[in-house]
């Protein structure tokens, strides 16, 4: 917020330059965005806290924070003696003699929406334009001048903090006639009220604004004139011919204006204030400066009316003030500083409290009453703050504490993410951090389920681009190589985020190889070369898990069902990945829509091309309810192993996996391994069968096993694989 | 009597000539410098055959033991001499045949290529907070992504219908639902969800289960509905910490942190020492007053960095209505004070590796990624 430092030097105690406000206020207050020279002035733009702003929305607030951090002794108050303003004026007669009629009356219609409405009219006013300096200093601060009564308004805003509106008190009258006629029927009857539902209003920017029940309204019996604490309307405002003028100052709940501020999308210098809340003192403090300021600006011949009051909310303002306890050794506990009782009571003396000694007889407490416009000070360690920040919070060493050793709780997870990543690093996998928040694409690339998806979606958005939390990493990964295929052949990529709608931790995994079957012949007969980026990726994968300890890894082929939800992928190069017995994740080749939608290796398709691309994602819960903890030790084998071959011809749907299941059950306990060496598809078998061998080695841990033994196994296991796969032994 | 002598001598005699015979023949059989080492030790060596002679020596006549002694000696002498010439010509010898054939292969050709990962720069600086903290008695905890509004602003004492809460610009879920645990105090009716704007929820998370003495970190993810720029990211990473005891003091929370970005910063301050000339310089901690509704003094936490003041957190004295949230007592309530933080991780890796930009983290672009190992 700006202010203008010629404003503030009329307040100020001391001499001080710009810049020593700037420092002042930056070292005890508040941040200095910039300071900026405006004609003979100089403007700072000052970020006043949101819990200070009822107080220093003002020139007068904040000249109170320079006067106070510059000296504790020697504050001069900007505003007359406090108990002046405890009281209400009363209607008739503090003013002008008992006899004037103040010609005004105000009806409120709920005391919680407006806790005080005080009004003033004033006669014999000439609208013209400001005098110079009343138009350079609401210029410099970046508000239009507008005419005398106006700028009086916004000035005593500016100044005091509470805002004002001036009526023209002529438009306030309805129509004559329409009014029933008893005592002071020439008052104009203000009321404050909600608006009733669509009520129309036009607003002194020209624009209608459509209120409901649960904004509040100034109005005549007949119209709304402004929008309560916000905006002033254009059927009452002052023009050219306005000669008698009705000040209002008053106020508002502060989540009402809040509340009605967001609704009706108008922010404006007083919905401002009245949002954050002011003091229930300060409407006629503001009355009586606004005066005081016309007789300045129009001379002496303005007949001031009584002022009209209505604070049926004083009691309450009375009770919020509280007042609090102090211990005298809480503010040194908590900074960790000494601070003496002399210094706690000269700052918060200075700031305007009133400190006096607690209940008699040696207790450690003081007691403190905070004064009327710093809402924020209600507890003690609201009190601490100030003392903190008045001494200066460079005056507190650095001291480290005193504390029991105590060595931290585990947190397995974060630890197993960490050394999870490390493993893939290790392996060269490039780590990734894509954003959480993905397209409506993305989420439908994993899953088509409404009732997910929508529980998936934002409510608020920046860009329909980040309108989902992602239900999968894939699509970010997939997004990646996308980019950093255009500089690099040859990359592997790791993720290890959230997903959701289940929130989790994900791993995903990418591998991209341009050259991986462009260089290669797929006829080759390896099976590698049929599918390369997603053997090399699962290889990748079951490296990882042997880091971990972790064994018991399956690939299972996918269902159908499954399929047809999740078509991102090619369909003959996808599996599920199966660890320890549970679901990990899925590992695929994309598929040639899904490469061409996330724009991987440019317009070509076909096998060729989508063999260049594989991803994977896991469970990150899963993998690490696997991975071994503690290994226990096991003697090594000292009997010999006895290694045999096996070549097989069988049909190319038999799945390599279930060969070795049932090699394993058939050869008994005697197996101690079984390893692929050879795979081969092509001419020199028939169509449909493929030619796969195996190492077996067998080996008794106890003893060293006889050729009859292992005879008698691998007999079995052959027999077996011509019964099951209908198998032909090479 | 001369048989016996003669048979005597014959039996001191032969062994050792038989030794002789031996080793002459099996160092002939030793080519490689491993079985030189083994014929070595089995005759030369402490424990060795000609060892063993020498030491039964004072088993024979007096008489007897100089001849014998003698004769040892000169096999030794005369081994020795064979096992250097061996040595020549199998052990050393060998090393500098092979040093001959060196020149044969180009050695400045690449080796066989490897692929080198990287970790990502926010997780290299959430794991280095992390252990710095850890290292200091700091748990590590972690919370959900998607909030209650209770968790991240009622139980940090930010008012409903407040302005205060504009400065959490907040991402909402268009369903409401259940999360995690409903607080103590929960705000019953309002059951949506959101993305946490910071990582302080962990605040009341934690002492739900935890009571004080206590020190803890939570570092994540976080939420802004904000466009981005330079400095500003609708995602981004934070690090939460919170210490409580009975006198934890905000000159407490100076100390921590003047050694957190020392120890953060130490490898920085060496490698550009010489051009920024503050290798010796401490990094300094400065507080100015904030505002945060959960904490009460609050500070915004700048540090002395290569020659300027570089804002980097907000912090405080953790406010009683907070605990109060936690579900502690009055009664401990008042017994208990601490400080708690929060800071950008980005923000961190900026001014570490001098990244211009924060999006820049999230592109996932490797000519960035492969640049910081």
């Amino acid at each position: 917020m700006r202010f203008s430092y010629n404003w503030l030097k009329e307040y100020l105690a001391y001499a001080v330059s710009p810049q020593d406000v700037a420092d002042i206020l930056a070292m005890h207050s508040f941040e200095i965005e910039t300071i900026e020279k405006v004609g003979d002035d100089t403007v700072l733009d000052i970020n006043v806290l949101p819990n200070r702003a009822p107080d220093c929305y003002s020139h007068q607030g904040i000249a109170r924070e320079v006067n106070a951090a510059i000296d504790a002794n020697q504050t001069v108050y900007p505003f007359a003696p406090a108990q002046t303003y405890r009281q209400p004026f009363n209607k008739a007669d503090s003013a002008q003699g008992t006899s004037t009629s103040p010609r005004i009356k105000v009806t409120i219609e709920n005391v919680t929406d407006c806790p005080r409405y005080a009004c003033q009219v004033v006669e014999q006013v000439v609208v013209t334009k400001s005098p110079t300096w009343l138009q350079n200093r609401l210029r410099a601060l970046g508000l239009e001048a507008i005419n005398n009564i106006v700028d009086i308004t916004n000035y005593v805003m500016l100044d005091v903090g509470n805002p004002i509106h001036a009526f023209d008190l002529a438009l306030l009258k309805d129509t004559k006639g329409s009014e029933p006629t008893h005592e002071g029927d020439d008052h104009a009857h203000i009321i404050v009220r909600r608006a009733k539902a669509n009520e129309k209003i036009t607003g002194l920017d020209g624009i209608t604004y459509t209120l409901q029940p649960t904004h509040l309204v100034i109005a005549t019996p007949k119209k709304p004139l402004a929008i309560a604490g916000i905006k002033g309307g254009v059927g009452s405002g002052i023009s050219d011919n306005t000669t008698s003028i009705v000040l209002e100052a008053a106020h508002f709940d502060r989540k009402l204006i809040y509340t009605t501020s967001r609704a009706i999308k108008l922010k404006t210098d007083a919905s401002t204030r009245f949002s954050a809340g002011v003091s229930q003192y300060l409407p006629s403090i503001a009355l009586a400066r606004a005066v005081e300021l016309l007789r300045t600006v129009c001379g002496d011949t303005i007949r001031s009316l009584p002022v009209v009051d209505q604070w049926p909310g004083m009691q309450d303002a009375k009770t919020q003030q509280t007042t609090m306890r102090l211990d005298r050794a809480k503010p040194g506990k908590l900074l960790g500083i000494a601070v003496p009782e002399e210094r706690i009571t000269d700052i918060l003396g200075a700031l305007g409290c009133k400190v006096t000694d607690a209940e008699q007889g040696g207790s450690q407490a003081l007691t403190i009453q905070p004064p009327f416009w710093r809402l924020d000070l209600t507890r003690d360690v609201d009190l601490v703050e100030e003392i903190g920040r008045m001494i200066g919070y460079e005056a507190i060493p650095a001291t480290l504490p005193l504390v029991v050793v105590q060595t931290p709780e585990p947190n397995p997870a974060f630890t197993f993410r960490n050394e999870l990543r490390r493993s893939l690093v290790n392996r060269g996998f490039d780590e990734i951090y894509s954003y959480t928040l993905v397209n409506r694409d993305d989420v439908e690339l994993t899953t088509t389920d409404e009732s997910i998806i929508s529980r998936l979606a934002l409510q608020n958005t920046l860009s329909h681009r980040h309108a989902y939390v992602r239900h999968s990493v894939l699509p970010c990964l997939l997004r990646a190589i996308a980019e950093n295929q255009k500089q690099c052949d040859r990359f592997q990529l790791c993720e290890i985020g959230k997903i959701f709608e289940q929130e989790r931790w994900s791993l995903g995994l990418a591998w991209f190889d341009s050259e991986a079957t462009t260089s290669q012949k797929v006829t080759d007969g390896s099976y590698i070369h049929r599918a390369p980026a997603f053997f090399a990726l699962r290889g990748a994968i079951d490296a990882m898990c042997a880091n971990f300890g972790i064994t018991d890894v399956r690939y299972e082929s996918v269902g159908d069902k499954k399929q047809a939800a999740q078509s991102w992928f090619d369909q003959g190069v996808v599996a599920q990945i199966v660890i320890a017995g549970r679901p990990a994740g899925i590992i695929a080749q994309p598929n040639k829509a899904t490469m061409q939608h996330y724009d991987i290796a440019g317009n070509a398709g076909g096998l060729n091309n989508q063999g260049t691309t594989a991803v994977a994602e896991l469970d990150v819960a899963v993998l690490q309810d696997a991975s071994m903890r503690v290994a226990l030790y096991k003697e090594p084998p000292v009997f010999p192993p006895t290694k045999r071959d096996i070549a097989i011809e069988v049909d190319n749907s038999v799945p390599s996996q279930s060969l070795i299941d049932t090699m394993t059950t058939a050869g008994g306990t005697i197996v101690e391994s079984i390893s692929l060496f050879d795979y081969y598809e092509g001419t020199k078998v028939g169509a449909g069968k493929k030619s796969v061998a195996y190492h077996i080695v067998y080996r008794d841990r106890s003893r060293t096993l006889t050729d009859a033994e292992v005879n008698k196994a691998h007999r079995a296991i052959e027999q077996e694989l011509r019964d099951m796969y209908n198998a032909v032994i090479r | 009597m001369v048989t016996k002598r003669k048979q005597q001598k014959k039996v001191v005699k032969t062994p050792i000539l038989a030794l002789k015979k031996a080793a002459v023949k099996k160092l002939a059989a030793a080519k490689t410098s491993v079985a030189l080492d083994q014929w070595e030790r089995d005759y030369l060596g402490r424990k060795g055959a000609i060892r063993e002679v020498f030491q039964s020596l004072k088993e024979l006549p007096e008489a007897k033991r100089k001849a014998v002694a003698q004769e040892a000696n000169a096999v030794r002498t005369e081994l020795v001499a064979l096992f250097e010439k061996a040595q020549k010509k199998h052990g050393v010898g060998i090393a500098e045949k092979r040093a001959l054939k060196t020149h044969t292969i180009d050695v400045t050709l690449p080796g066989v290529s490897t692929p080198v990962g990287h970790i990502h720069l926010v997780s290299r600086m959430i794991e280095r907070v992390t252990d710095i903290f850890s290292s200091m008695g700091f748990d590590i905890v972690e919370g959900p992504d998607i909030e209650s509004p209770y968790y991240n602003f009622d139980a940090l004492n930010v008012p409903a219908d407040h302005p205060s809460r504009d400065l959490w610009d907040t991402f909402w879920m268009q369903e409401a639902g259940e999360i995690g645990r409903a607080g103590r105090i929960a705000n019953q009716n309002d059951s949506r969800r959101l993305l946490r704007t910071h990582t302080s929820p962990g605040q009341v998370r934690y002492m739900e289960t935890h009571k004080p003495p206590f020190r803890m970190v939570v570092p994540g993810r976080t939420y802004r509905f904000e466009n981005a720029d330079r400095t500003h990211g609708f995602e981004f990473h934070q690090i939460e910490g919170m210490m409580v005891g009975p006198n934890i003091s905000a000159a407490n929370f100076k100390g921590i942190l003047t050694v957190f970005f020392n120890t953060l910063f130490c490898d920085i301050q060496s490698a550009q020492g010489s051009k920024t000339n503050v290798t010796s310089e401490q990094i300094k901690v400065r507080l100015r007053p904030s505002f945060f509704p959960f904490t009460e003094p609050s500070f915004e936490v700048f540090m002395w960095f290569q020659g300027r003041w570089l804002e980097v957190m907000g912090a405080g004295m953790v406010h009683p209505e907070v605990y109060k949230h936690a579900g502690y007592s009055a009664g401990e309530i008042a017994k208990i004070q601490g400080f708690a933080f929060g800071g950008g991780i980005e923000r961190l890796i900026m001014i570490k590796h001098q990244i211009p930009d924060m999006r820049l983290l999230y592109v996932g672009d490797l000519r960035v990624i492969r640049q910081f190992s």
